[in-house]
């Protein structure tokens, strides 16, 4: 179970998003990057050898230099113990299979929409040299907008590269495999163009071509019977349409389009008015007279054929032998030609199949001999003079072996065969060139496995500050598009470094013009959050600082820091000072008053005025203004700050009857 | 009668996912079994261990054989009885899905060979200093030489050759391919998987039967060939001799 497991430490798996046949496909999320990924897990279990995992890797890399709109991106491929993997783009949607289930009958205008998008992916692939070999409504996804994404490009490639399939598995979905790989041949562009052919006959019908009890009996109906008339089904369906999917899906290769480019200009007129009553596609009568001679031209082969056949033998006689006539036929009788043609052929098929089933004919018998090494021209000049027929001579590129020489036939050296037998050519067009993809706005360690798989002589990496975030790669040299040789190229990214970032120093013990020379240095801002009281440190020096110092950051950012207030203040003491104002007896002098009292009388009242100096007082109004007649008891209160001296003065009657300064007391 | 049987994980598999044996009944009968397990993380050797388990306990029930016709009938419903099990198994047991396994099995008394097969492991029979294949592998690359699209030399270099078309568990139904042949004195039915058959003509095999060793020995040899020509699969032999000399001395 791998649900809620790391991969390699990055891609934490989430939830099985599909499975089957050679994969399990998860969602996950890459730690690194934050996002989510599609890792598609390989049922290849108990291949231990690590040359098997390099070469699938190889292969894989392949797919991963592709950058399309319509290709799900492949970012990693990587292996955890017994596990192999593909980390790809996640797409959130659904399976184009889904999608016509749910749909069908999907519209003319959209299904030619999503095909217009297909052969647009897979020519940018033919284009890179990758053919996918596999494709089918299942390894296509459309996500919530339609957009149309092709998944799995290459795989079946790479799975065959190794002996990683010489595992045993049960046969999956062979509705949409070309004659010639279900014949084992090699697969080739034209392949792909049979599948999208299939493919769009599956869009536009909602059904497939053939039903079948096993896979088998499909697979044979591919090779033997020919593609049904989508206007079986769909009566209204314009010519023009249909021909699209009969040229696509023809049994011989040869007949079909040229290239995915060929298929997606057809289709943008595909629907155009005019075009609705064309022809309907066949292939071309010419052609295929003459391409039919060469089997049939041994009169030897006939004398033995049963009397029953004889009047297919005649017509097929006849019309092989006179393939200048068809095509000086007049014109407008032309119409007509294509089924007689396509009758004359029917037959010529069935005598020769008997004619083999019976083993009554056999043309001479050429060994093909081994043309490897020879330049196309000299391989050409050699088999012809055999008696070969030169068929399709694909230019592939090799990283050894110089442009024009000959890597390999089809069929291979040695074989013996008939006559006139059609040998296919692969040459080397030399070393690999590619379109360079653009890689701006990428991440650089996004596609750095990518691109070391693209063995670049060299990649050369600058770094600038930028407000991309970092990694991101902002200029590459050569430019996108240009046609390169990867080994004789030093590739020039220009990636982000992220904003320019300064590293903090200790700010700590800074006084306030050295934050200011800091500041202009640096052009980080200083922020001031907080002001503490400090024993140590002067009022206006930084105290503490964060972040620390060393780390990096970006200019413009500030550096909070906690700022001292200075030794913080004792709190003030308040003192309570009992007071004993004393009433002063005065005597009268008798001498001076005529009439002293005998007794004495009322006393007279005094005023005592008293000023305090302290926190909230200076001594220079009273504080307290009152008389007494008698010594009085009063206490008064004063709150002297932290090293401040207070004090008091009474005066009674404007005479300083009490003074007294009173130190701050710490223990208070 | 002698038998033999012996597998080996090969020069490149991390575990052996093949299965079998030779099982002698007291009624004289043997049983003959070899199944090459695939799929799912695991599962392989889950698959082909309980298919060989599976037929080993009916095996011991079985009846009295009176005609070959009662040998294929047991055969074959035994072979699609342990198919639904596996199915069912492999339905219920989430690390098991997709596993599956082929078979070919023999049962083989003192008049008749009765071989049932399922997928591409295969039986031979030696007799008169020839070996002779005496299943039909259900492979997509059998089928098209079968209907003629390819020929067996072509078959020998699909991309898709380890394609099979049928498995035990991989569907609900399937029916195996069950036929008799006459067992004599000297005869010797060999049942293989195809980390044997890809890897060895059937030239080779008769060099190696012709040599008269033990029968050990020659499954050793055999076994030996396939991991020099490079050993990318797991190999079993199972063989059982008519063989009346080594019986009259008991064994």
């Amino acid at each position: 179970m791998l649900i809620g497991r790391r991969l390699s430490g990055r891609y934490k798996i989430l939830q099985t998003i599909g499975g089957g046949g050679m994969a399990n496909v998860y969602l996950a999320h890459d730690m690194i990057l934050d996002r989510d990924v599609a890792v598609k897990v390989l049922r290849l279990d108990y291949v231990s050898e690590n040359e098997l995992m390099k070469r699938f890797q190889r292969e894989a890399q392949s797919a991963t230099s592709l950058t399309h709109p319509n290709i799900v991106s492949m970012y990693d491929v990587g292996d955890e113990g017994e596990l192999y993997y593909l980390v790809m783009e996640y797409v959130d949607g659904m399976t184009l299979k889904e999608y016509i289930q749910r749909n069908s009958p999907v519209s003319l205008e959209h299904a030619i929409q999503i095909m217009s998008q297909l052969t647009d992916a897979i020519s940018h692939a033919h284009h890179n040299g990758i053919i996918h070999r596999d494709i089918k409504p299942q390894n296509i996804l459309v996500d919530h907008e339609g957009h149309i994404k092709i998944t799995d490009f290459g795989i079946a490639m790479a799975l065959s590269a190794t002996s990683i399939t010489q595992t045993n598995s049960v046969m999956g979905t062979v509705h949409y495999l070309s004659p010639e790989q279900a014949r084992g041949g090699i697969a080739t562009k034209k392949s792909d163009i049979y599948s999208l052919g299939i493919v769009m006959f599956e869009l536009i019908t909602g059904r497939l071509p053939f039903e079948g009890e096993s896979a088998v009996s499909i697979a044979l109906k591919h090779l033997q019977s020919e593609i049904p008339h989508p206007s079986k089904w769909i009566p209204n369906l314009p010519q023009s349409v249909e021909n699209v999917i009969l040229k696509a899906t023809t049994k011989d290769s040869f007949y079909r389009y040229e290239s995915a480019d060929e298929m997606q200009e057809d289709l943008k007129t595909v629907l155009d008015k005019d075009r609705e009553n064309e022809p309907v596609f066949t292939v071309e009568p010419d052609n295929d007279a003459t391409r039919a001679i060469p089997v049939i031209r041994d009169e030897r082969s006939f004398t033995n054929m049963a009397d029953t056949k004889v009047r297919n033998e005649s017509t097929v006689v006849q019309s092989a032998k006179d393939p200048v006539e068809q095509q000086e036929a007049p014109k407008r009788k032309r119409k007509k030609w294509p089924w007689i043609v396509l009758v004359t052929l029917l037959l010529i098929l069935i005598s020769v199949s008997t004619m083999a089933a019976m083993g009554v004919f056999g043309p001479t018998r050429i060994e093909l001999p081994d043309v490897v090494g020879e330049t196309r021209e000299d391989a050409e000049d050699i088999l012809e003079g055999l008696g070969f027929t030169i068929g399709e001579v694909t230019y592939e590129p090799h990283e050894e072996i110089p442009a024009e020489e000959v890597l390999r036939t089809d069929p291979k050296a040695g074989r013996v065969l008939e006559e006139g037998s059609e040998i296919s050519l692969f040459v080397s067009s030399g070393k690999e060139t590619i379109e360079l993809d653009s890689y701006t706005g990428r991440i650089y360690e996004d596609i750095e496995s990518l691109l070391n798989r693209l063995k670049f002589e060299g990649i050369e990496i600058e770094r600038v500050y930028d407000s991309t975030s970092i990694g991101t790669i902002l200029e590459q040299d050569p430019a996108p598009g240009e046609e390169i040789i990867p080994s004789e190229t030093t590739l020039r990214l220009t990636l982000s470094q992220g904003e320019e970032t300064v590293a903090v120093e200790s700010l700590v013990g800074m006084n306030a013009s050295e934050i200011d020379s800091f500041e202009q240095r640096t052009g980080l801002v200083v922020n001031v959050t907080r002001e503490e009281f400090s024993a140590e440190q002067p009022e206006g020096v930084i105290l503490s600082q964060d972040p620390a110092e060393g780390t990096e950051l970006e200019v413009g950012r500030s550096v909070n820091v906690v700022v001292s207030r200075g030794p913080e203040p004792l709190p003030p003491s308040t003192v309570i000072v009992p007071l004993t104002i004393l009433y002063e007896m005065k005597e009268e002098p008798p001498e001076e008053g005529e009439d002293p009292p005998e007794v004495p009388g009322e006393p007279m009242p005094q005023t005592i005025r008293i000023f305090i100096e302290d926190r909230d007082r200076n001594m220079t109004e009273p504080v307290e203004e009152f008389t007494i007649t008698e010594t009085t008891e009063k206490n008064i209160r004063l709150i002297i700050e932290a090293g401040q001296t207070g004090g008091y003065r009474v005066e009674r009657d404007g005479e300083i009857i009490l003074e007294q300064s009173i130190p701050y007391d710490e223990n208070q | 009668m002698q038998f033999a049987f012996l597998s080996d994980q090969g020069m490149v598999r991390k575990l052996n996912e093949d299965s079998g044996g030779v099982y002698p009944h007291p009624l004289g009968y043997y049983l003959a079994v070899v199944a090459d397990g695939m799929g799912g993380h695991r599962a392989g050797d889950v698959a082909s261990a309980m298919a060989v388990r599976l037929l080993e306990e009916y095996w011991r029930e079985i009846p009295p054989l009176k005609r070959p016709t009662e040998a294929e009938e047991w055969l074959s419903s035994s072979i699609e009885s342990i198919n639904e099990k596996l199915y069912s198994h492999a339905a219920n047991h989430e690390e098991c899905e997709g596993m599956g396994t082929t078979i070919v099995a023999a049962i083989c008394t003192k008049e008749f060979i009765t071989l049932g097969n399922v997928g591409d492991s295969r039986g031979y029979i030696w007799n008169n200093e020839r070996i002779r294949q005496i299943t039909e592998d259900h492979s997509f690359v059998n089928a098209l030489v079968q209907s003629g699209e390819i020929s067996r030399e072509d078959a020998e270099h699909h991309p898709n050759k380890n394609l099979l078309l049928k498995a035990l568990g991989s569907e609900g139904k399937i029916k195996p391919d069950v036929r008799t042949i006459e067992f004599e004195q000297g005869d010797l039915v060999l049942l293989c998987s195809d980390g044997l058959s890809n890897k060895i003509t059937e030239a080779f095999i008769e060099e190696i039967m012709i040599n008269f060793q033990s029968l050990d020995e020659r499954a050793k040899q055999l076994i030996e060939k396939a991991n020099s020509e490079g050993g990318e699969d797991n190999i079993t032999i199972a063989m059982v001799e008519f063989s009346p000399v080594v019986e009259s001395e008991g064994i």
